[in-house]
């Protein structure tokens, strides 16, 4: 009896569970600043002093997150880059705040699970 | 779906566009609700947020701004660096979120007013009590480049020229390199490079400046503004196309006609001013 318990929790821990597994995030832009600015899952390119509006969606190698599932996002550096929630919750405003490079932490129902590489841009006019 | 058009001869093939009468309806009246929403949302005053949830309003601190000259705030094209304005947002219904300007290094929050710190483009946010941002706005801000001065609903003047004992009131214009006229309330602080030629009457803080023309002769009406110093060239007595000799202090009398400008020159002997001053014979 004790052998077969210890058995299945083998094979649970061996299987793992059939859950999501972080392979990444989708920003879709929502508002449109007046320079351009690049959003792309791997590395992110703002201007200082302007705002952009992105939806956040992670996205998993296994099943898919559920409707749940807390994303977060959060500025390495605040003093470079700013992220403001938004009334949706995949929804968010970063704002570049002066030149620099950091990145910015993706983080699921609260573990870091990337941080993507941000670039500040100088302010133009 | 298919069967029932297909077998509904009689009853059915009538009904259906009886349906489609009355889905075109309800459609109707829910595009006019929403146009009425629309409308109700385009009575608000200012500008649409870059969201489109509500409005940013512009506020003119005191009379000191240009945007304010025709007695309505008008959101400038470009604000001047040093400027100071101030913004709310307007929503339809509901509580008014705060505006904020979060690239703290571009405009700053001072004693409830937003002052531009550097020429560039930047992004105020409104936000909600639970710090969440419901609409953007985005603005421009360049450096005073010329100032110029203007009487009444006359077009702003690089240089003026005056007859002896005209006395006017002249309000300053703050442009860019590029001749857009900035907003932003400043401070302005006057002053005649020669009283002897042109004094200054009024209160030196205001945007408005009366001066008095005293004898022939040319003069600079100085005005410091934003960290910067500019002046506008006045010819006192001069003729049409006397030009704008500071040296020259011959009185020329012979010639009244106010509208007549001279050319615009620093100063002679202030090289700091030589730097801030442009050339009004490009415009």
């Amino acid at each position: 009896m004790r052998r077969r318990a210890l058995f299945a929790l083998l094979l649970s821990l061996g299987c793992g569970d059939d859950g999501p597994s972080y392979a990444g995030v989708e920003f879709d832009v929502i508002s449109a600043p007046p320079l351009p600015v690049m959003i792309g899952s791997e590395a992110l390119t703002l201007v200082a002093g302007l705002a952009v509006k992105v939806s956040a969606t992670p996205l998993s190698s296994g099943h898919e997150y559920p409707k749940k599932t807390r994303l977060a996002l959060r500025s390495a550096d605040p003093s470079l880059l700013a992220v403001f929630a938004s009334e949706a919750r995949s929804d968010f405003v970063l704002v570049g705040l002066r030149e620099g490079t950091t990145c910015l932490e993706v983080r699921i129902d609260g573990e870091v699970e990337e941080c993507v590489p941000t670039s500040v841009q100088p302010p133009t006019r | 779906m298919t069967s029932v058009r297909l077998g509904g001869k009689g009853r059915h093939a009538r009904s259906a566009p009886l349906a489609a009468r009355w889905l075109r309806a309800v459609a109707l009246v829910g595009a006019a609700l929403l146009t009425g929403s629309c409308d109700e949302d385009q009575d608000l005053p200012g500008d649409r947020g870059d969201l489109g949830e509500g409005n940013f309003v512009y506020r003119c601190l005191g009379v000191n701004d240009s945007a304010c000259a025709s007695g309505t705030a008008l959101l400038p094209q470009v604000l001047a660096v040093g400027g100071r304005f101030d913004m709310s947002f307007a929503v339809s219904s509901g509580p008014a979120p705060a505006v904020i300007s979060p690239a703290s290094e571009l405009v700053r929050r001072d004693n409830g007013a937003f002052e531009v710190l550097k020429a560039g483009q930047f992004a105020l946010l409104a936000v909600t009590g639970n710090s969440e941002v419901i609409d953007i706005k985005h603005l421009a801000a360049a450096p005073i480049a010329e100032v110029r001065v203007q009487r009444d609903k006359e077009l702003p003047v690089a240089r003026l020229a005056l007859a002896p004992g005209e006395a006017v009131t002249l309000g300053a214009v703050p442009l860019d390199a590029w001749g857009v006229t900035l907003g932003g309330a400043l401070t302005y602080t006057w002053r005649s490079s020669s009283s002897a030629q042109v004094s200054v009457e009024s209160l030196p803080q205001l945007n408005k400046v009366r001066i008095r023309a005293n004898a022939a002769g040319a003069a600079a009406l100085m005005v410091d503004v934003a960290g910067a110093t500019f002046s506008v060239a006045v010819e006192v007595g001069a003729t049409q196309d006397n030009g704008a000799s500071a040296s020259d202090g011959g009185a020329d009398s012979g010639s009244l006609d106010a509208g007549v400008d001279a050319a615009v020159t620093a100063p002679p002997g202030d090289a700091a001013l030589a730097d801030a001053t442009v050339d009004g014979g490009a415009s």
